[in-house]
C-alpha cells in the first residue's frame, strides 16, 4: 500500500507518530505479531498434509483431507455449525434493544440488569449447562414437569438436546451477555446529540434508531457479529453434551472427537481447522473493505458528548420484563448449580437425605484448590491488565499510525480466531515443545499468559480498535498541539476516551481467562492448574458436585470482579 | 509474569516445607519394600535429588497417589489429572519432541505405538523389590503387560467389562439375561450407550461384535435406537433417572458412585451367553525414555507396582489389581474377573494393533465416518 492511499484512508493520521514510527518499526511488529498469529495457523495447514506415523519424519499426504471431505458428517457438522450459528443476528438485535434502553432510557434497575448480564458471562459454562438440564430435559426436566402440572399440557413442552436446546443454552448464558458486553460501551460512546438532533427534526424513536444510531453503530455491531459468529463455531462443550445424544455433531465437535480417538487423528482434525480459515479469511477481508468504505465514523469529538439517558412513561414495564429475563436465564440456573453443589448427586432431589456439604469439604480440603484459586486471579488480572495495554497499542497503529505494515498486522490479528482452544492448545504445545528456547518456558505460567493473549487478541483489537475510530483525531491533535509527546497523550487523551471500552474489555478478558479450558488444558503443568481447569478435573471424574462447587466459587469470583469494575466505572463516570 | 512464576514457586516452597516438617515427626511406611537391597536405596537417594515425578493419570487417582507415595517413599509427586485423550496428546508431543516434563503416565494401551519409535523406558529391567518380582505375589503367577515382549506398558490391575447397567426400578433383573434380550421391541429408545468412538465405549461395542458378530451389533446400536452419550457419568445419570434405563459402556466408578450415593437401584448385569471382556482402563503405566526425573520414576514404578500402590489405585478406580495380595472389600465382584474362565483381552498388543483397528472401521462404517 503506497503512503498516499494510506493517507487517504486514515484522515486522522498523525504526522508525530509517523515520525517516531518507520520502515523497521513496521517491520519489527509485522514480525511479533505474525509469530504470535502466524506461527500456529502454519502449524496447522503443514500438520494436515503430515500423514506420519508417531516420531517419524513429515511425510506428505492428502489423506487427512480425503477423509473430512469424504464424509457426509463433517459436511452435516458444517450445516449445523452454521443452523447454530444463527443465534448470533438473534442476540445482536435483542442486545441491541437491551443495551439502547440501558443507555438512553432511563429505566429502574438497569444497573442490576447490566451487572446481571456481566455476571452471566463470568458464569462458568458447564456447570450452569447442567442447571439448565435440570431444568429443561425432556423427561425429567423440572420446568417441564411444573408445566404438565397445568390442566392443558399432556407433554413436556421442552427438550434441552435439540437445536432450540442448544441455542437458548448459548443465548442465555453467554451470546446474549456478550453482545451487551460488546454494544453498551459504543452506545456510551455515542454522543446522544446526533439522536436529539434527528428527534428535534421530527423524526421518531424508531426513525432516529433505525437512520441515526445503528448507522454510526454499525462498525461495532459488525465487530460484534463477526466475533459472535466465529465464536459460535468453534464453541464445543454444549454442544459435546447436548448435541451428540441427539446426534447433532457440530464442526467443534467434529474436531473435539477426532482428537479424541486412540491415537488421535491430528492430520483429519487440522485440515478441518484449516477449512474453517478459509471460512475466517473471507470474513475478515469482508470486514477490512467494509471498514475502508465506511470511512471515519468519529462520534467522539472536542465538542463534548452528552449520554443522558431519557425518562419513558413505559420504563418501568420494560424494567420489569428486563429483570425477569435475567432472573430466568441467569439466576434461575445459578440457583440449581448451587442446589446441585450441595446435593447428594447433582439434582437428586427425590432420594432420602438429599444434601451435604460433603462436596464443598472435599474441595476446599484439596491442595490444588488455593493454588488453583491463586492461578486464576492472577492470571486473569495480568492477561487483562497486559490484554488492554497491547491491545490498545496495537489498535492505535492499526487505526492512526502510517505503518506500512499495518495492513497486514490487522488482518494477521483475526487469525487466532481460526483455531479452535483445544487445536491452538495443540499447537502451542507442539510450538513450546519444538522451538528452541521456547522449551524452557514449559512448564511456567508464561506459555499460558502468552496462549490466553494470542486467544483474546482478536476481540480485544477489534473493540479497541472500533472504539479508536470513534473518537476524533482532533483531541489527540490539539494535546500534541499542546506540547504532550505520544505517550502523554495515549495516556492522557485516548486511553480515557475508550476507557468505557477498556473496562469492557478487561472483564471480556478476565473472565474468558477464568473459564477457560480448551486452550490450556494441555499447556498447564502441575503447579500452574486454574479453577477452571479443577472443574474439569472434577467432571471428568463422574464428580458434577464437587465440580458445581468450584463453578460456585468462580461464580462469587466473577461477582466480585464485576462488582468492583462497576464501581470503578461509576466512580470513573464510565 | 516472573514474579507470579516466582509466587507459584514460593507457595510450591512453602507446601514442601510444611510436607517435611510433617514428615519429620512422621515415619515411612515400612516393609512394603523389604529386601529393595543396595540397588534400591541407590535409585530411592538419587530420586530424593531429583524432585517430584511428575505422573499424569485420571483426576481421582491424584490426591490418594499423592499421599501414598509420600507416605511410603518420602519422595513428591505432581499428579496432572485429565481426560485420557488431552494427557496422551500431551505425553505424546512431549516424547516425540525429546523435551518432556512428564515422567509417567497412566493411561490405556493406546501407549502402544511409542513403544517403536523408542519412546519408552523398559520397566522390566527395573523391577527392583523383591516383592514385585515374586510371581506368587500375582495372579497367575506373573506381571501383566500390554506389549508382546512384557516390557514397556505395565498392567496394574484388568476389570470385568462390557455388561449392562440396569435401572431395576424400570426393568427386572431377571427380564435380561443374554444379549438376545436387549433386542426386544420394548426397549427401543430405552437404551443409553458410551459412545462407541471413545474409551470404554469403544470397549463394550468391540466386545460385542467379537462374542455376537457385527450384525448383532448393528440390530442393538442401530436398530433399537440406542442413544450416545459422550461422558460416562451422563449415561449412568440418565439410567438412574430411568429415562434410559439400560446403559452400555459405563466404567466402574461412574456406576459405584451413583450406588454409594443411595442409588441401588443402578445394578450391573452380567450375561449368561458371555464372560465380558478384560479392560486395563486407567491401569496401564508407562514410562517416558527421557523421564526427566528418572530415579523418582522407577521408585514410582516399584511402588506402583507393590502392594500399597495397588491398593491405593483398586480402592479408587474400585476395579481389581493383577496382585494376588491386593484384596479391597469395595471392588464388586462384578468386576473381578474369575478364575478358569477365558475372556477377550483387549490390552493386548496383538488384539490392539490388528482386530481393533478393523473393528474401529467397522464401527465407522455403521454409525459414519
Amino acid at each position: 500500500m503506497n503512503e498516499a492511499a494510506s493517507s487517504a484512508r486514515v484522515p486522522g493520521t498523525s504526522r508525530t507518530a509517523e515520525a517516531r514510527f518507520g520502515w523497521l518499526s513496521g517491520l519489527l511488529l509485522l514480525v511479533l505479531i505474525a509469530f504470535l498469529t502466524l506461527a500456529p495457523v502454519v502449524y496447522v495447514v503443514i500438520e494436515s498434509f503430515d500423514v506420519s506415523p508417531l516420531g517419524a519424519p513429515f511425510k506428505f499426504g492428502l489423506d487427512g483431507w480425503r477423509d473430512i471431505v469424504g464424509s457426509q458428517r463433517t459436511w452435516n457438522s458444517i450445516i449445523y455449525s452454521f443452523i447454530l450459528s444463527t443465534r448470533v443476528p438473534i442476540a445482536i438485535l435483542v442486545a441491541l434493544g437491551i443495551s439502547w434502553l440501558l443507555i438512553r432510557v432511563d429505566i429502574p434497575g438497569r444497573r442490576f440488569i447490566e451487572l446481571s448480564l456481566l455476571f452471566g458471562f463470568f458464569l462458568p459454562g458447564v456447570p450452569m449447562m447442567m442447571g439448565w438440564v435440570l431444568l429443561l430435559d425432556k423427561n425429567y426436566g423440572l420446568l417441564n414437569v411444573l408445566v404438565q402440572k397445568l390442566p392443558f399440557v399432556t407433554e413436556p413442552l421442552f427438550s434441552i438436546y435439540s437445536i432450540p436446546g442448544i441455542m437458548w443454552v448459548h443465548l442465555s448464558l453467554t451470546t446474549i451477555p456478550i453482545m451487551v458486553i460488546l454494544l453498551a460501551p459504543a452506545f456510551r460512546q455515542l454522543d446522544a446529540a446526533y439522536e436529539e438532533a434527528a428527534e428535534m427534526s421530527g423524526a421518531s424513536t424508531l426513525t432516529s434508531l433505525r437512520r441515526v444510531t445503528l448507522p454510526l453503530l454499525a462498525p461495532a455491531i459488525l465487530t460484534a457479529f463477526i466475533a459472535g459468529l466465529i465464536r459460535s463455531l468453534e464453541t464445543f462443550e454444549v454442544e459435546q453434551l447436548l448435541g451428540v445424544p441427539a446426534n447433532i455433531f457440530v464442526y467443534a465437535t467434529r474436531i473435539f472427537e477426532m482428537l479424541s480417538r486412540e491415537p488421535p487423528l491430528f492430520p483429519q482434525a487440522l485440515a478441518l481447522s484449516t477449512l474453517f480459515l478459509a471460512i475466517l479469511f473471507v470474513l475478515s477481508t469482508f470486514y477490512q473493505i467494509y471498514l475502508r468504505r465506511a470511512g471515519n465514523r468519529a462520534t467522539i469529538t472536542g465538542k463534548g458528548q452528552r449520554i443522558q439517558s431519557r425518562k419513558r412513561a413505559w420504563a418501568p414495564l420494560v424494567s420489569v420484563v428486563l429483570i425477569v429475563y435475567v432472573l430466568f436465564s441467569i439466576f434461575l440456573p445459578l440457583g440449581v448449580l448451587i442446589s446441585g453443589s450441595l446435593n447428594k448427586l447433582f439434582g437428586f432431589f427425590f432420594i432420602d437425605d438429599p444434601w451435604t456439604i460433603s462436596h464443598w469439604r472435599e474441595v476446599m480440603s484439596d491442595d490444588r484448590f488455593m493454588r488453583a484459586v491463586f492461578n486464576s486471579i492472577s492470571l486473569g488480572v495480568t492477561v487483562g491488565l497486559i490484554g488492554i495495554l497491547a491491545f490498545a497499542l496495537l489498535s492505535w497503529v492499526i487505526v492512526r499510525s502510517r505503518l506500512w505494515s499495518r495492513d497486514i498486522v490487522s488482518f494477521l490479528v483475526w487469525l487466532p480466531w481460526a483455531i479452535p482452544g483445544l487445536v491452538l492448545g495443540v499447537t502451542l504445545l507442539s510450538l513450546l515443545l519444538n522451538v528452541p528456547g521456547l522449551s524452557k518456558l514449559y512448564g511456567t505460567l508464561t506459555p499460558l499468559i502468552l496462549a490466553l493473549l494470542i486467544k483474546e487478541l482478536p476481540i480485544g483489537v477489534q473493540m479497541i480498535r472500533t472504539a479508536i475510530a470513534q473518537t476524533s483525531h482532533e483531541l489527540e491533535e490539539a494535546a500534541k498541539m499542546s506540547g504532550a509527546g505520544f505517550l502523554q497523550t495515549f495516556r492522557r487523551v485516548t486511553l480515557p476516551l475508550i476507557a468505557p471500552t477498556l473496562v469492557s474489555v478487561f472483564l471480556l478478558v478476565f473472565a474468558s481467562t477464568v473459564r477457560d479450558i480448551s486452550t490450556v488444558v494441555l499447556i498447564a503443568a502441575p503447579g500452574t492448574r486454574t479453577l477452571s481447569l479443577l472443574m474439569f478435573d472434577f467432571a471428568s471424574s463422574g464428580r458434577f458436585e464437587s465440580a458445581a462447587v468450584v463453578g460456585v466459587i468462580i461464580a462469587v469470583i466473577a461477582l466480585g470482579v464485576t462488582a468492583i469494575a462497576f464501581r470503578l466505572g461509576h466512580r470513573n463516570g464510565i | 509474569m516472573t514474579i507470579m512464576h516466582r509466587t507459584s514457586k514460593w507457595i510450591g516452597a512453602f507446601a514442601g516445607a510444611v510436607a517435611s516438617v510433617t514428615l519429620a515427626g512422621s515415619t515411612l511406611a515400612a516393609g512394603w519394600d523389604d529386601g529393595g537391597g543396595e540397588a534400591w536405596q541407590k535409585v530411592l537417594e538419587a530420586a530424593r535429588k531429583e524432585g517430584p515425578v511428575v505422573v499424569l493419570g485420571r483426576p481421582d487417582l491424584g490426591k490418594p497417589f499423592a499421599e501414598g507415595f509420600k507416605r511410603d517413599t518420602g519422595l513428591s509427586m505432581d499428579f496432572l489429572g485429565g481426560q485420557t485423550r488431552e494427557l496422551q496428546s500431551r505425553f505424546r508431543r512431549e516424547v516425540a519432541s525429546g523435551n518432556v516434563l512428564s515422567d509417567a503416565i497412566l493411561g490405556g494401551e493406546t501407549a502402544v505405538d511409542m513403544i517403536a519409535p523408542g519412546y519408552l523406558m523398559s520397566l522390566s529391567e527395573n523391577i527392583l523389590l523383591p516383592g514385585v518380582k515374586d510371581p506368587k505375589n500375582w495372579i497367575n503367577g506373573k506381571m501383566q503387560w500390554g506389549d508382546k515382549g512384557n516390557t514397556y506398558l505395565f498392567i496394574g490391575g484388568e476389570y470385568v467389562h462390557g455388561w449392562p447397567v440396569l435401572n431395576t426400578n424400570v426393568i427386572k433383573p431377571g427380564d435380561i439375561r443374554v444379549w438376545e434380550d436387549m433386542l426386544k421391541p420394548q426397549y427401543k429408545g430405552k437404551i443409553v450407550a458410551f459412545d462407541p468412538r471413545e474409551g470404554a465405549g469403544g470397549a463394550a461395542a468391540a466386545y460385542i461384535i467379537e462374542t455376537k458378530g457385527i450384525e448383532f451389533f448393528k440390530k442393538l446400536y442401530t436398530d433399537q435406537q440406542m442413544v450416545l452419550a459422550r461422558d460416562g457419568r451422563q449415561a449412568v445419570e440418565w439410567l438412574a433417572r430411568g429415562s434410559h434405563p439400560i446403559a452400555l459402556g459405563v466404567v466402574p466408578p461412574d456406576v459405584e458412585y451413583f450406588r454409594n450415593n443411595g442409588m441401588k437401584n443402578v445394578v450391573v448385569t452380567p450375561m449368561e451367553d458371555g464372560p465380558g471382556t478384560l479392560l486395563g482402563g486407567s491401569a496401564v503405566l508407562t514410562i517416558a525414555k527421557k523421564a526427566p526425573h528418572p530415579n523418582a520414576a522407577i521408585v514410582f514404578f516399584n511402588w506402583y507396582a507393590s502392594k500399597p500402590g495397588q491398593e491405593a489405585f483398586s480402592t479408587t478406580w474400585r476395579t481389581p489389581s493383577n496382585r494376588a495380595d491386593v484384596e479391597i472389600a469395595t471392588v464388586p465382584d462384578y468386576v473381578k474377573p474369575k478364575a478358569g474362565q477365558k475372556y477377550l483381552e483387549q490390552y493386548r498388543e496383538d488384539w490392539w494393533m490388528q482386530r481393533r483397528t478393523v473393528i474401529e472401521k467397522q464401527l465407522e462404517e455403521i454409525l459414519g465416518k
